[in-house]
């Protein structure tokens, strides 16, 4: 009997229709479709030096230690010379415009699967291809192209969804979305963890070097050296940093601490947009909250009736 | 459509259950690396099994493409440090012509992916530190290789540069208890140097 219900209870939490997520694949598709452009064209005109065969690596030197069942872009253009006798030029122009154009796909939802797949390969062959290069934004690209693959994106505010004439209720955004959450979760929690184990967290030496680092400096982070003399206040922001993380899944869930822990969250991500110089990551990490827990629903058009007290107020 | 479900629910499972799996590893993989001890008996059979679940084959593919194959540890337990590659370039008679601690980027994220790329010679640090440094491990060997082929590059794209003194320096800036008592100031300590001349 209590298993039933048990079961019960997780089948309503993972597929009850809930009206707070009726955008939840539109938006995640759009925004997600974005990030990749976006990011996509703050590496393009260096690509030959981070990928190209006479980049700054040698490639068999960047390749050395790769998956050797992912390709790397080397390797993909090397075969591409090989059979229709491309030069490496051509090749990363290809690249260029296959991003450009699988990400306007996926954000316009025209062959959204097909896209997502596209890209994903793509990211992968430069995050796993050339390994050295990635940081943590590249694990959570893949899982973001990794779920556009999987979910069904394109059902809602897509061309797909008009050449199909297909209803958009027709799909339950709701366990898709409940996925994206438990995963966040299981980051933030692990994130928060790994931190409370090290002990300069919570003396704030943490925040302290993180801000100071040579390639992570900025001018904003830099107005804070000062500060050196209010440890307490270091120590505040480590605690923060930790509690945030560490607590997420017990605060995000609930409906009264959501919007309070979903700010906090976001807030974080701008602060390492702006005080680690890592405007990318914050993004997407940003995004990816939005996406799993913002509230998404539909707006009901506002009625005649209330139009009229509204005209009559004003 | 029950069944669907139960699909659903069963994958999930399996998936959410592999994110943990990597997760756990990482959080005590991390642990011991930083406080440098033996695991006790029960977190080291943990790892194990957590090892064995995640790099079972076709398990392991799949979480290399959903992107779960890594732990979100970032900047923890502690903040790495980071590291700075100075090339200075030398002309035949010796004249020092410029130093070159970044490659000609365009791009500030270009940088950011660079920078990253260092963060390999931690490894470095790390066998130089417990006096472990093995010239033989092929580790170590990869990230000389890595040093010394950039220099050569360096040496091919500029003609007038005959001899390239290549130092990798950790980055030190002090300590937030340092800082109240001397001035914040940022210092390179040389970790190695390498010295490639044109052939």
């Amino acid at each position: 009997m209590g298993q039933s219900v048990r079961y019960g209870g997780a089948l309503s939490f993972f597929f009850r229709r809930t009206a707070e997520d009726y955008y939840f694949l539109p938006f995640f598709r759009v925004s997600v479709a974005l990030l990749f452009l976006v990011h996509w064209c703050a590496t393009c005109t260096d690509f030959h030096l981070l990928y190209g065969r006479h980049g700054i690596l040698a490639s068999d030197l960047a390749e050395l230690f790769k998956e050797s069942w992912i390709p790397s872009f080397n390797q993909v253009s090397q075969l591409l010379t090989r059979a229709v006798g491309t030069t490496e030029a051509t090749s990363i122009l290809l690249f260029h415009a296959l991003a450009v154009g699988g990400s306007l796909l996926l954000g316009l939802g025209f062959f959204a699967r097909p896209a997502a797949i596209l890209l994903l390969i793509m990211h992968l062959t430069l995050a796993k291809g050339s390994y050295m290069y990635a940081y943590g934004i590249d694990y959570f690209k893949t899982i973001a192209l990794f779920y556009c693959c999987l979910f069904p994106v394109g059902a809602q505010w897509s061309v797909d969804s008009r050449r199909s004439h297909a209803d958009p209720s027709e799909v339950n955004p709701t366990p898709f979305r409940r996925v994206l959450q438990l995963h966040l979760s299981i980051v933030y929690f692990f994130s928060g963890l790994d931190k409370a184990l090290g002990y300069n967290w919570w003396n704030g030496e943490a925040v302290w070097k993180a801000i100071h680092l040579p390639y992570n400096k900025t001018a904003l982070g830099s107005m804070l050296t000062p500060l050196a003399s209010w440890p307490w206040l270091w120590a505040a922001m480590g605690w923060a940093v930790v509690l945030i993380e560490l607590c997420y899944p017990a605060f995000i869930f609930p409906r009264r601490t959501r919007i309070v822990w979903l700010s906090l969250t976001v807030l974080m991500h701008v602060g390492v947009m702006f005080f680690l110089n890592l405007p990318y990551f914050g993004m997407l990490m940003i995004i990816l909250n939005l996406s799993a827990f913002l509230d998404l629903g539909k707006r009901e058009p506002l009625s005649a009736s209330r139009k009229d007290n509204l005209r009559n107020w004003h | 459509m029950r069944r669907k479900q139960t699909t659903f629910l069963v994958l999930l499972a399996l998936h959410l259950l592999l994110i943990l799996a990597v997760c756990v590893k990482s959080t005590i993989a991390n642990y011991m690396g930083f406080y440098g001890v033996t695991s006790p008996k029960p977190a080291r059979q943990t790892l194990q099994i957590a090892d064995a679940l995640s790099g079972l084959p076709g398990v392991y593919h799949y979480s290399v493409l959903a992107g779960i194959d890594a732990g979100y540890g970032f900047f923890a337990p502690n903040v790495a440090s980071e590291y700075v590659l100075s090339f200075d370039c030398y002309e035949a008679e010796g004249t020092l012509l410029y130093r070159r601690t970044m490659p000609g980027f365009r791009q500030r994220e270009s940088a950011t992916r660079y920078v990253t790329m260092l963060g390999a010679f931690q490894d470095k640090l790390v066998a130089i530190m417990d006096g472990e440094e093995d010239a033989s491990d092929v580790r170590q060997r990869h990230l000389n290789a890595i040093v010394r082929s950039m220099a050569m590059n360096m040496l091919e794209k500029d003609g007038g540069v005959s001899r390239i003194q290549a130092k990798l320096y950790l980055y030190d800036f002090p300590s937030l208890i340092e800082s109240r008592r001397v001035e914040p100031r940022s210092r390179l300590i040389e970790v190695e140097s390498f010295d490639v001349r044109r052939r």
